[in-house]
């Protein structure tokens, strides 16, 4: 079964028979699909299905070693690492399960990056990283250090840090994996507001549930796409 | 299906107040890698103008290479003869290559989180050009701060060792009003090496083969950068020589053969360090290095106790950067050892006979050439030991569980000893063997002397070198107690 966006709409993300190994493991074999605006794609399998490696390569955090990969207009074989950061910081949001903020910035200003990146005074930047913030519910979170927030509290800052440059399309790579019933809610329900504006959301979840609040679900299975399906 | 046009990917250079943002210093380990930047820029600085300072000291229009200065009476004769003052300026330029071993091995503190920095900034869309901006920041203006210090320094050098020593032993002449201009310069040499070592020191995000994604995994990958650097430093002054032989050559005369001199023990000098950097790598890579090292693991296994001569032998490959420099100046430490154990061994023993003035004189050059190589050993040990404490650093987790094991603090402050002593020992033994023997050679053809007693002498002085060197090894680690028993302490285990 062939599924993906209705042929009306411009794909946001389209992956063409992509393969990527490590060293002699094979990650993804011949892998394709395709995003549309407004759309949540749940990317869903077993650990070492190649689920983190196709978002990695969906993202342009990794070159895979054959097959295409077209990101927002860009076929990004052709784009150097400059340009794929330039991309990163101003049109992509990205939210991984561990490590993604700064250790030595406060919150704030890890929020902020995106924009100071972008070329945004630090005054700027930081006056929309507080409303980012207040959005997450993390207001009084805005001076402290990542090691002193919750698990939780640090995805939302992630979260709010992924969303603070309004992408049009949004990775997620297990985002609640280590969260609480309640705090992982709060997470999914942020990314998946972003629908609301017409950007995308690519999920990638070994959890059923959090894949069931998707329209469509990719089922991988030792790096190859076993299953298509919509949800909704 | 219409397409719409995807959107420039144009980067421009990020303000300048983003840079100094992103690149203040915030952690410890930032504060400690800053300061020991500094503190070797401010040592390389320090010897820069003792050598612009001695070089400068005026000739009177005699040609006689052992004329004295008239115009800084009351220098030690090293310094006041002609002839002498290029193995003055040698002694003070010999003094850069520990500190930039220092500073070398400064610039790599807290590299594990500085590598996951970058790749977290990267993550979040920091260019390539962005991270190098930010690199380059923090390394010159550590390198700038230390040239600041250079020339208060050296006027406290002068201070202990000019104004303070009798007339006729003084060690450096007066500041002279040139200081200032040297002391600019110094100051801009500095800052473009510091912008060099931060655009050649590369970190996660630059390669954009691996990706981000790679780098976010490989968070401790190690450069092979230095090795090039010390090369081109080396061709550098190679090709000044070259250089100044063609305007000797040229002109016909005499009178650039100090200089002459000067650039050839400089180049002689970073040649060897060149090679024994090449070697320590070699010796780390090749299959002949390997079966060594395995021979050589297996016989410390079976010697003393093997958990300790395993972590220290594991403590050593996992920066070989840092045991390789140190190693490299250790071993150039070491040959200047060697060539004063034969120049002490003449004193006493040669036929032909010195006068009490002349051995005083003699002697007295060789305790300053050896003092020159003993601070240098010293600076080059403390690289070693901030290298080590902050492998201790990176590493706190595994430590910790290693003390978890079983491993109590007595045998951990064990594995720091037997990983300095395994790198700086046979570096400053060989090199003197290695300087000590090929210069006896010289000097026993030259004069007709009795080549057992030239060994003896040379044995016994690397004998003394190894002894010393293993004392001071074991007062470093005396002094990184505290780090390595912060470093074991249970609770890193469960920090990431």
């Amino acid at each position: 079964m062939s599924t993906g966006p209705s042929p009306d709409q411009v794909p946001l993300l389209e992956l063409d028979g992509v393969s990527h190994a490590y060293a002699r493991t094979p990650a993804l074999r011949e892998v394709s699909l395709t995003v549309a605006p407004g759309e949540v794609v749940a990317v869903t399998g077993s650990s070492g299905s190649g689920k983190s490696t196709l978002l990695h390569v969906a993202a342009g955090l990794l070159r895979p070693q054959a097959g295409r990969v077209h990101l927002l207009g860009h076929d990004l074989a052709g784009v150097d690492a400059t340009a794929r950061a330039v991309l990163r910081r101003s049109e992509i949001g990205i939210v991984l399960q561990y490590v993604q903020l700064v250790p030595d910035l406060p919150v704030l200003d890890n929020v902020a990056l995106p924009l100071t990146l972008n070329g945004s005074s630090l005054a700027a930047a930081r006056t929309a990283a507080a409303d980012a913030l207040a959005e997450v519910g993390l207001t009084d979170a805005a001076s402290a250090a990542p090691a002193e927030l919750s698990g939780g509290q640090a995805q939302r800052a992630a979260v709010a840090r992924a969303l603070i440059t309004s992408p049009r399309i949004v990775f997620a790579d297990e985002p609640v994996a280590s969260l609480d019933p309640v705090g992982g809610r709060q997470v999914l329900d942020l990314l998946r507001g972003v629908t609301a504006r017409g950007a995308a959301l690519v999920l990638i979840t070994h959890d059923n549930t959090v894949a069931a609040l998707a329209d469509r679900e990719v089922r991988l299975r030792q790096g190859s796409v076993e299953h298509e399906a919509v949800l909704r | 299906m219409t397409a719409t046009a995807p959107t420039p990917l144009a980067a421009r250079p990020l303000p300048a107040e983003v840079v100094r943002e992103l690149a203040r210093l915030r952690s410890s380990a930032d504060h400690l890698r800053a300061r020991a930047t500094a503190a070797a820029a401010a040592g390389i600085g320090v010897a820069l103008l003792m050598a612009v300072s001695v070089a400068a000291i005026p000739n009177a229009n005699d040609p006689d290479v052992y004329q004295l200065s008239a115009a800084q009476p009351g220098l030690a004769p090293y310094l006041s003869q002609s002839g002498l003052r290029p193995g003055a300026v040698m002694a003070a330029l010999l003094l850069v290559l520990p500190f930039a071993a220092l500073a070398v091995q400064a610039l790599r503190v807290g590299s594990l989180a500085l590598h996951r920095q970058a790749g977290l900034l990267a993550l979040a869309g920091a260019t390539p050009a962005d991270l190098r901006q930010m690199r380059v920041a923090r390394t010159r203006s550590a390198f700038l701060r230390g040239g600041l210090y250079a020339a208060p320094a050296y006027l406290v050098l002068w201070l202990l060792l000019g104004l303070a020593l009798p007339p006729g032993t003084r060690l450096l002449p007066a500041p002279q009003w040139w200081l200032p201009l040297a002391w600019a310069v110094v100051l801009a040499v500095l800052a473009g090496v510091g912008a060099l070592l931060g655009v050649r020191t590369p970190l996660t995000g630059d390669n954009e083969e691996d990706g981000v994604s790679a780098a976010l995994v490989r968070l401790g990958a190690r450069s092979g950068r230095p090795v090039r650097l010390w090369w081109a430093v080396a061709s550098g002054v190679a090709a000044a020589l070259v250089v100044s032989y063609g305007i000797r050559w040229g002109s016909g005369s005499d009178y650039s053969l100090p200089l002459l001199l000067l650039l050839l023990g400089a180049a002689v000098l970073l040649a060897a360090t060149c090679a024994a950097l090449l070697l320590a790598r070699w010796a780390a890579s090749s299959p002949v290095g390997r079966q060594t090292r395995r021979v050589r693991s297996a016989r410390q296994l079976r010697r003393g106790d093997a958990a300790v001569a395993m972590l220290a032998g594991a403590q050593r490959r996992a920066n070989p950067v840092a045991a390789g420099t140190v190693g490299a100046v250790l071993f150039v430490c070491g040959l200047s050892f060697g060539v004063e154990a034969v120049l002490v061994t003449s004193m006493f023993t040669a036929t032909y006979g010195y006068g009490t003035g002349d051995l005083l004189f003699y002697i007295g050059g060789a305790a300053v050439a050896a003092t020159v190589a003993v601070v240098g050993a010293l600076v080059a040990l403390l690289a070693l030991a901030l290298s080590l404490s902050d492998h201790l650093l990176a590493t706190r987790r595994s430590v910790a569980a290693v003390a978890a094991l079983g491993l109590e603090p007595r045998r951990l402050l064990g594995v720091q000893r037997r990983a300095l002593t395994d790198t700086a020992v046979p570096a400053v033994v060989s090199g003197s063997l290695v300087g000590g023997l090929l210069y006896q050679w010289v000097y026993v053809l030259e004069h007709l002397a009795d080549v057992g007693i030239y060994s003896a002498g040379v044995l016994a002085a690397s004998v003394l070198a190894g002894v010393l060197i293993a004392l001071a090894c074991r007062l470093v680690v005396v002094l990184l107690a505290g780090r390595v028993r912060a470093a074991a302490a249970l609770e890193h285990l469960r920090t990431p």
